[in-house]
């Protein structure tokens, strides 16, 4: 390869991480706080849902398809454990999660069998859900009180780190060895790269793709229940903001929108770079709605730098 | 022959692409009325070079000259309305649009009438006019999708023509990167007899793999290697072999089927059996047996049901009766899967569809079908270790020219499809359907694919080659079978001493 062609794709390959300093540079030369403990850990807090929903959204864009649906049905996970939480306690979570894959695996299985383009198979999916989960707490917020499903926030598994830090964690490595370890990651790159020639190749395409989307119903499970066990409540629409944040910092931490190049770590990056701005845009006082704005036009950024990668060279 | 006029002329033509330079300095003089055959192997940079003379690439340096004229295209559209048109090696047909209006895209502008429609009647009638002179048996108002893959091409050809007919030229320089790539004879000869009838009118340059072509039509042949011009052949006075020889830039082989080294010992068992295979209007009772260690040869023209037949085994489609087994057990139909676990591969035709993924290593590529293979049977993590062991023997053994990290797309047509093959051969294959293994590969790399097959059938592999390239499909079967209009119309022996010629195959094909 030509001097040129690699330094390009180095530049491609780092964009994220330099990003990811100019950024933590500029708010934190302008807000001294801003590095503060405190707003660390606040930073981590917030992070925490959109980390693990984004871990999903992963799999299913190295794929090169998309799953609108994650950011309702977390909110249609949460509501589902905070109605069972006063009987089953912290059984509501394992149901509320299963009820994830479930719609997870009703996703792949339109995308598989019907051959309905992903995007309006999890768009139409996501309205459903946001209307199921709407019917579901009748219009408000359903309240939880039962401490094991409160504790699958605030509590601590392990060196007194609140679980609500300590899932997105295990989440990340789990994810990162099933991506980059696994026969199943591999077949994911292969889809997205070539579907035809990987299932001319003798790899059950199909059954990968239910399982991936399976992969982030399962993820969006999770976050919904925490996002409801952190919130003492499941509240209506509480996970929508999950939806375009996660499929903003997938394509933001370099994976390509049409897949086959990227993976789990780039995520990670993706994911700290959005965490950042909207906690820096917090501090200069901007308004909810300008920050939707922001985040919009972030987004078309990285689209239109990201577009050409895989054409450079191989960026994992 | 008229006296020779100076038609084009290009000067000191560099080109460069990141990281290679396509073309160094290449000087060329086309003249009117002649067929000009460009030759090299894969990435000598001959499409490059009509691509820069057609005006879809921008030269780096150099000049050129067409009617003693500076021209200096912008695009190829300009190119095309100066009276230079090119046609596409990947076919360049809106399949969406209808014939008439693939046919003067970007060019409508003649035939607005004054009330600013277009005036489809004239277009379509136009068109329509030059079919008949063509020969092409299709409708200009009906959308290209529907025409079969040869009067595509044909209908490229007609549209250069066309195009310099509206600028009122009345000698256009056509060029044709591989237009008979997918053709069968019938319709290459048909190809042809045009080519050499219109060049009273015109001027052609083409590029060929089929050297014995460009011997018998062209009037010249210019060979370029790794970018530069290496010589000139005149084919009245050499053989094919020295156009071969002086293309690769090494002595090459006289025997590239290996012929020689065929083995028709092939043993007894039987690996696959295929029983009354039937779907209606496609193919009809088709029975085959495959030994082990053979190569069977299926052929027959383009469209007799052949290719079909081979992705209906495969599992790609399904059939409507009959049956496949393999090692003696039936296999599910329209079930690729299940035939991979029967240890059965195939390589299409069509490379960059469905062979290779263009945007991932080589070495992803060639451990693809086996990475369920390679990875433990309860987290399946993959092991690393194993993976890189098979790459790096495959990468050697075939001879393909790229490092593991290398994406796939950045390697010629030949080093492609040598992955396409190792990819089956590292999962240890029992069978193997190809269906036009050497499409769009240069000499040398077919010369070594071509070796590679007699080496995996001499390890006990079986082949089902599917072919259009009637050479091929008696140099190297072990036994012929011809397909005529979805039937089985002839088997033949094929062994080392007793090859059927090509008159002898192509009577029970039409």
């Amino acid at each position: 390869m030509k001097e040129s062609v690699k330094r390009t794709t180095a530049l491609m390959k780092y964009l994220p991480l330099i990003l990811l300093v100019v950024v933590s540079l500029f708010f934190g030369i302008l807000y001294p706080r801003f590095f503060s403990i405190k707003n660390v850990l606040n930073l981590i807090r917030q992070m925490s849902f959109l980390m693990i929903v984004s871990m999903g959204m992963t799999f299913i864009i190295l794929m090169g398809s998309i799953d609108a649906s994650v950011g309702a049905n977390a909110t249609f996970c949460g509501v589902i454990g905070a109605l069972l939480a006063p009987y089953l306690g912290g059984g509501a979570i394992i149901i509320g999660i299963l009820a994830g894959a479930g719609v997870g695996a009703l996703n792949g299985t339109i995308v598989t069998k019907v051959k309905v383009p992903s995007f309006l198979v999890t768009l139409s999916l996501m309205g459903a859900l946001d209307g199921a989960a709407l019917l579901l707490m009748h219009s408000s917020p359903v309240n939880i009180s039962n401490q094991t499903f409160l504790d699958f926030s605030n509590g601590s598994l392990l060196f007194s780190l609140p679980n609500v830090d300590l899932i997105p964690i295990i989440m990340i490595a789990v994810c990162y060895f099933v991506i980059n370890k696994t026969a199943f990651g591999r077949s994911l790159y292969a889809i997205g790269g070539n579907e035809q020639a990987t299932f001319y190749s003798g790899i059950r395409v199909r059954q990968i793709q239910i399982i991936a989307f399976m992969i982030s119903g399962i993820m969006a499970g999770v976050a919904g229940c925490l996002q409801a066990s952190m919130f003492e409540a499941a509240c209506p629409y509480m996970g929508d903001a999950l939806m375009m944040n996660s499929i903003a910092a997938v394509v933001i931490g370099g994976t390509q929108l049409s897949g086959g190049v990227g993976g789990p770590l780039r995520t990670v990056f993706g994911v700290v770079l959005i965490a950042i701005i909207g906690s820096g845009m917090n501090f200069m006082g901007v308004e909810p709605a300008t920050r939707h704005i922001v985040t919009g036009a972030i987004m078309i950024l990285a689209v239109s730098v990201n577009i050409d990668r895989s054409k450079m060279a191989y960026v994992k | 022959m008229n006296e020779r006029e100076l038609l084009f002329r290009a000067e000191g033509i560099t080109k460069k692409f990141p990281g290679v330079r396509a073309l160094n300095d290449v000087n060329i003089e086309i003249y009117t009325n002649e067929i000009l055959g460009l030759s090299g192997e894969n990435g000598a940079g001959k499409s490059t070079l009509m691509k820069v003379i057609a005006g879809v690439y921008s030269k780096d340096s150099g000049r050129m000259l067409l009617n003693d004229q500076e021209y200096r295209p912008e695009n190829y559209r300009e190119g095309t309305s100066k009276g230079i048109s090119m046609v596409f090696q990947e076919q360049n047909l809106v399949p969406n649009l209808y014939g008439y209006e693939n046919i003067f895209l970007s060019h409508e502008k003649f035939f607005i009438k004054k009330s600013g429609v277009l005036d489809t009647r004239t277009m379509i009638d136009k068109t329509k006019m030059y079919f008949e002179q063509f020969e092409i048996d299709a409708d200009p108002a009906k959308r290209v999708s529907s025409y079969s893959f040869h009067q595509r091409q044909l209908v490229e050809i007609v549209r250069a023509f066309m195009i310099s007919e509206l600028y009122g030229i009345n000698h256009p320089l056509i060029l044709l990167d591989e237009p008979t790539a997918a053709l069968a004879e019938k319709e290459r000869e048909l190809l042809f007899s045009q080519v050499t009838k219109f060049s009273k009118n015109a001027t052609f340059c083409l590029i060929s793999h089929r050297l014995s072509e460009m011997m018998t039509y062209c009037n010249r042949i210019m060979v370029l290697r790794d970018g530069e011009l290496v010589g000139e052949v005149d084919p009245k006075t050499s053989e094919e072999h020295d156009l071969h020889t002086m293309m690769v830039g090494r002595e090459v082989s006289r025997d590239i089927y290996g012929i020689s080294k065929q083995d028709d010992d092939f043993q007894e068992e039987k690996v696959m059996e295929i029983k009354g295979l039937t779907e209606e209007g496609v193919y009809k009772d088709i029975n085959i047996e495959l030994n082990k260690g053979m190569i069977l040869g299926l052929g027959g023209l383009v469209g007799c049901g052949k290719r079909d037949l081979g992705k209906a085994i495969y599992g790609i489609t399904e059939y409507q009766s009959g049956s496949v087994l393999v090692n003696g057990s039936f296999v599910k139909k329209g079930k690729i899967s299940a035939m991979v676990k029967q240890r059965v591969g195939y390589i299409p035709a069509e490379r960059k569809g469905f062979g290779i993924i263009e945007y991932l290593p080589v070495s992803w590529n060639i451990s693809l079908p086996s990475i369920f293979e390679l990875a433990n049977r309860f987290m399946l993590k993959v092991d690393r270790k194993r993976e890189k062991t098979l790459i790096d023997k495959y990468i050697k053994r075939f001879r393909i020219k790229a490092s593991p990290e290398d994406m796939c797309y950045s390697l010629s047509g030949g080093n492609q499809q040598k992955v396409v093959l190792a990819k089956w051969i590292a999962k240890n294959l029992d069978i193997v359907i190809l269906d036009n293994p050497t499409r769009g590969v240069d000499v040398g790399a077919k010369e070594e694919i071509y070796s590679l097959l007699r080496e995996i059938v001499k390890e006990g592999v079986s082949v089902l080659m599917i072919t259009d390239d009637l050479l091929e499909l008696i140099g190297l079967s072990n036994q012929i079978m011809i397909m005529k209009e979805g039937q089985v119309s002839e088997i033949r022996d094929a062994g080392k001493a007793s090859k059927p010629t090509e008159n002898e195959l192509v009577r029970y094909m039409v």
